[in-house]
């Protein structure tokens, strides 16, 4: 299930909740209260217009567990522009049913180590390798704090029934 | 049309009014007001956290008109799942300076899906590939299906892409360099020269 659709969805009901409130309980006249209908209805197709061009830039959540890489952008710190730099993943969760793999593009704070490897599993993936991705949660054992980790294998060959 | 991030605003905004309205003139009493203030603060902030499971996942929104591809992903039909079969696409727009890729989602097109894993495979050998989305037919809206009901059957309803190697990029320009016979040292003219060359030989060899 998608959070994100349960969570607009609780918002837009609550919305009409406030509408209808605002019709029964106040004293203001019938056309006011009209015109706020027209505009909670205005309000309902912006949002819902709104989401368009918000979809399909890369997503700050958290990784899938286990995912198949299948493409690799990124962006370098900038001192001139004094940008921190970025790296994109496009992956699919290996959890997901076969067949119904939708790519997902993550975005991660850019660290040298981190480029090193997905610049690796790129390099491997333009020789047609496919990458599995893994990500492990460890914690520092200087600071204490929780980092995250990624590291990438070369998938395994699927197993073919024996004859 | 689209509205982005400034729509959403606004919305916010007139939700923010109309519960100033009920607030301020409803019979209600003040613990039901309070209670709607809070409510209303956690319908902004749903809503807030409601956005980030919605991104990261392909838009079917039209493609841009230039593109670079960065990488490709193709599901065929299934006739036993009774999925459709889609082309995904990441890309990063030429005609934006941003270089964030975006996802975007097309339906499968056996012909379309040629053209896409040939690309593909330019791509995984280091040749960067340029797509172009061919939308001159003024009859042919989003995702080449023709704008009017009538037209339908007298247009071809294929998704116009082309893919095409990368051009090299530009190398850094000669302007400023002194005329022959000028009286600019030799140092100056060969550290100039250095320069061209390096630029030159930094192009990529597809």
């Amino acid at each position: 299930m998608n959070w994100g659709i349960v969570g607009v969805a609780f918002a837009y009901a609550f919305v009409l909740l406030l509408l209808a409130g605002l019709i029964f309980r106040t004293r203001w006249g019938w056309y006011v209260k009209g015109i706020f209908a027209v505009l909670v209805a205005a309000l309902f197709l912006a949002t819902f217009r709104s989401y368009a061009p918000l979809i399909g830039w890369p997503s700050k959540v958290a990784l899938p567990q286990r995912f198949n890489l299948l493409g690799v952008a990124v962006e370098e710190p900038n001192k001139t522009t004094q940008t921190r730099g970025r790296i994109y993943l496009w992956v699919t969760d290996m959890e997901q049913q076969l067949g119904k793999h939708i790519p997902r593009a993550h975005v991660l704070p850019y660290t040298p180590q981190m480029h090193a490897k997905v610049t690796d599993a790129a390099r491997k993936l333009r020789k047609s390798l496919p990458q599995l991705g893994e990500v492990a949660i460890g914690t520092n054992q200087a600071t204490g704090a929780m980092e995250v980790d990624i590291q990438f294998f070369d998938m395994p060959d699927p197993l073919f029934p024996e004859k | 049309m689209t509205l982005g991030i400034g729509g959403l605003v606004t919305a916010y905004v007139l939700l923010a009014a109309a519960l100033a309205g009920l607030n301020i003139f409803s019979v209600w009493s003040w613990p039901v007001k309070a209670l709607m203030l809070m409510l209303t603060a956690a319908a902004y902030l749903t809503l807030y956290y409601s956005f980030p499971p919605l991104l990261g996942w392909p838009s079917d929104a039209e493609l841009p008109k230039r593109f670079q591809l960065v990488a490709l992903y193709a599901q065929e039909p299934d006739r036993f799942t009774g999925t459709r079969g889609r082309i995904f696409f990441w890309l990063l727009d030429k005609q934006m300076a941003s270089g964030v890729p975006r996802a975007y989602e097309i339906d499968f097109e056996p012909e379309l899906h040629a053209r896409v894993k040939e690309a593909g495979q330019r791509l995984r050998k280091n040749v960067p590939q340029i797509g172009e989305v061919g939308a001159d037919d003024p009859d042919l809206g989003r995702h080449g299906v023709p704008r009017e009901e009538g037209k339908l059957g007298q247009k071809s309803q294929k998704m116009q892409i082309r893919f095409f190697d990368a051009p090299p990029d530009a190398p850094p320009s000669k302007e400023g360099l002194p005329a022959p016979g000028s009286d600019a040292t030799a140092a100056d003219l060969m550290q100039r020269e250095q320069a061209v060359e390096g630029a030159d030989r930094a192009q990529p060899s597809g």
